[in-house]
């Protein structure tokens, strides 16, 4: 698995190639947070799947850890270019609404405390 | 000397010679009477005296002075070579080249060597076996070869007996269990605790029990007692005996036995915590082996299990069926699949499984269940999820209702008697990690032979075929359930899990779990063609 970054002042956007699974999912953890660390400013994080290709169950789990992190912290979070094959695995499990539609989950856009 | 060859007697030179080298020089006549000595030599040989055989040292007394060779020996504790050059008259001029300093490095080389050896040879032995009883075993069996006449290794012990392995002087090893507190010698006590550290201790062998000393042994001259240093954990101490009239312990010697104790130790130590893991999945895995599955109500169940081959034996799969109790009038059937491997999976797994077995009595609305084994999962550590398939299940005369809900889990396959096969209509959220979760529950009859197919993604996704890395997928695994039309569960199972291991081969695939849900065909009383339906016993 590999990603690469685009960023602007208030976006962080992520593009993942290759597998996403039980091997690979430690290592995109720790680029977002890399990508996120100190920056203060960021509203957005956007996660490019147009290259993924297999994503398993551990790496839906990821995807949900960083989710529910970005939340946490006031940052929308969305998946981009979800391709037929991930987008099964989220409809089956019902994922698929939670995880692309640009909502802001857990404290609110303006609240920017507790962030690490 | 060189320079008065034909001189009759000894020459102005070589007499400066002699008596002004720097080392002791002997000059023998052939008689081997001493003809001259100098000064040094005087000093170093007290007893020679010229005109007089040499009276020692003997090795230099009896060298050969027809066609002398160099020879060497001691003096006293010195150590000398002696290199001889022939003058006239068959006189031997000796000259002896201290080498005490050599000869004790290169002995001192020699067992450094030999110690090195034998460290390397008990690292490789105590390796050898993660198993506690053989470490113990070879390490005493070690030390009595290298270190002692006689060894004893002691385990740590919660109880108040303590576990003994014991190598006597005959390298016999016994094991046995001596029931006596270990503050019955002087500090044993504190080596088996481990912390903290403290150095090999001195016993006085008139104070040791009898148990320390094996039978035969004779009179016990020292005895030392060493802590086996673990990593982290006390694993024990390590006993050495010698006997009365072999040397006692010298500091080199202790300090290799310490060095010897300290690889004996992380062995045996590593054993310990290999044999307390293999405990901690076996018992999980007793906890969490599928249960065998039976006729239940009028009900054929049957399960088949898979697990992964890839290190961890414990698996996120699982299956359970609840037969009906008080509070809930139908069986309850659960199959899942939780996110991950090895032992926090199990744990995950362990939990959902007892969850969902004290929400029996709200398996009447699924939906509710699921909200509530959703939120007894959720935790804020982790996102790991499961996905599950719950399946209340009831005989209604000849058939069989089913109410059947998806948690993000892939639909059940419903096989009728005619071999198509539909996919349940059912979807809901996945568990554990979302707030809030829906689910769609699908109603499903099944007639007499019918079959409803639980089954987790490792039969989808099982990667094998020709090339070896194709996905088994939803359509070969419909085929192979529409071969499967009309037979009994349990067959339908074995069909399942036969294809399936087919298609992976040698290759590697994750857990797998099957469950099959039959309405039984009852014994059928009269030939039909399979389309109609005939007639059978209940």
């Amino acid at each position: 698995m590999t990603t690469s970054f685009g960023t602007g002042p208030h976006t962080v956007r992520l593009a993942l190639t290759g597998d996403l699974d039980y091997d690979t999912c430690g290592e995109l953890l720790r680029r977002v947070r890399t990508a996120l660390d100190g920056r203060r400013e960021v509203t957005d994080l956007h996660l490019d799947c147009r290259e993924l290709e297999l994503v398993d169950s551990m790496g839906l789990s990821t995807l949900l850890e960083i989710h529910r992190s970005a939340g946490r912290d006031g940052i929308a979070f969305r998946l981009e270019g979800v391709g037929p094959a991930l987008r099964r695995l989220l409809e089956l499990t019902g994922t698929y609404e939670y995880l692309t539609n640009p909502q802001r989950s857990g404290t609110s856009a303006g609240s920017r405390h507790g962030r690490t | 000397m060189t320079s008065s060859p034909a001189r009759p007697r000894t020459g102005a030179v070589s007499t400066v010679s002699v008596a002004s080298a720097p080392c002791p020089v002997v000059v023998l006549d052939a008689d081997g009477h001493v003809a001259e000595l100098n000064a040094v030599a005087g000093t170093l040989l007290p007893t020679a005296r010229v005109g007089r055989p040499l009276p020692s040292p003997t090795w230099l007394a009896a060298a050969d002075r027809t066609r002398p060779v160099p020879v060497t020996g001691t003096v006293g504790d010195r150590s000398f070579s002696a290199h001889p050059s022939v003058a006239a008259d068959g006189r031997t001029v000796w000259w002896l080249m201290e080498e005490t300093a050599y000869r004790s490095a290169s002995a001192e080389l020699e067992a450094e060597r030999a110690r090195t050896r034998f460290l390397t040879e008990a690292s490789s032995a105590l390796l050898a076996s993660l198993n506690l009883e053989r470490c113990m075993e070879v390490t005493a069996r070690l030390a009595t070869e290298h270190l002692a006449d006689a060894a004893l290794v002691i385990a740590p012990t919660a109880a108040r007996t303590l576990p003994v392995v014991a190598c006597d002087q005959r390298g016999e090893l016994t094991r046995s269990t001596v029931s006596e507190a270990p503050d019955s010698v002087p500090g044993l006590a504190e080596a088996l605790r481990g912390f903290p550290p403290v150095p090999s201790r001195w016993i006085d062998p008139a104070t040791a029990p009898d148990w320390l000393i094996p039978a035969g042994f004779g009179e016990v001259g020292s005895l030392v007692i060493t802590p086996l240093p673990g990593l982290g954990v006390p694993a024990g101490a390590l006993i050495l005996l010698r006997r009365a009239q072999q040397d006692a312990f010298s500091e080199a010697e202790e300090s290799l036995a310490g060095l010897f104790a300290a690889r004996a130790g992380a062995a045996m130590s590593a054993a310990r915590l290999y044999a307390e893991q293999n405990s901690i999945s076996d018992t999980l895995m007793r906890e969490l082996l599928p249960p065998t599955l039976r006729q239940t109500e009028g009900v054929e169940f049957a399960g088949g299990y898979r697990a992964s081959k890839d290190t961890e034996r414990v698996g996120g799969d699982f299956y359970d069926v609840h037969p009906p109790g008080e509070d809930s009038p139908e069986t309850l059937v659960v199959l899942g699949d939780v996110a991950g491997k090895g032992l926090e999976a199990a744990v995950l797994t362990g939990k959902i499984r007892n969850t969902l077995h004290a929400l029996l009595p709200m398996a009447d609305d699924h939906a509710k269940m699921l909200r509530l084994v959703n939120n007894a999962m959720r935790t804020s550590h982790h996102t790991r999820f499961a996905t599950l398939v719950v399946a209340s299940v009831r005989r209604e005369e000849r058939e069989v209702a089913l109410r059947l809900t998806s948690a993000g889990h892939p639909a059940p396959l419903i096989i009728r008697r005619d071999g198509t096969v539909e996919e349940a209509d059912t979807g809901g959220t996945l568990i554990g990690v979302l707030p809030a979760i829906t689910s769609r529950t699908a109603r499903v009859r099944l007639a007499p032979g019918e079959t409803c197919l639980l089954f987790t993604d490792g039969v989808t996704e099982a990667r094998g075929g020709p090339l070896g890395d194709t996905m088994f997928g939803d359509q070969r695994l419909k085929r192979a359930a529409a071969e499967c039309a009309g037979m009994p569960a349990e067959a339908v199972v074995e069909r399942v899990q036969m294809v399936t291991s087919q298609w992976i081969g040698d290759g590697r695939h994750d857990d797998i779990a099957v469950l099959a849900i039959t309405a039984p065909r009852g014994a059928h009383l009269s030939a039909v063609d399979g389309a109609t339906r005939g007639r059978y016993t209940a």
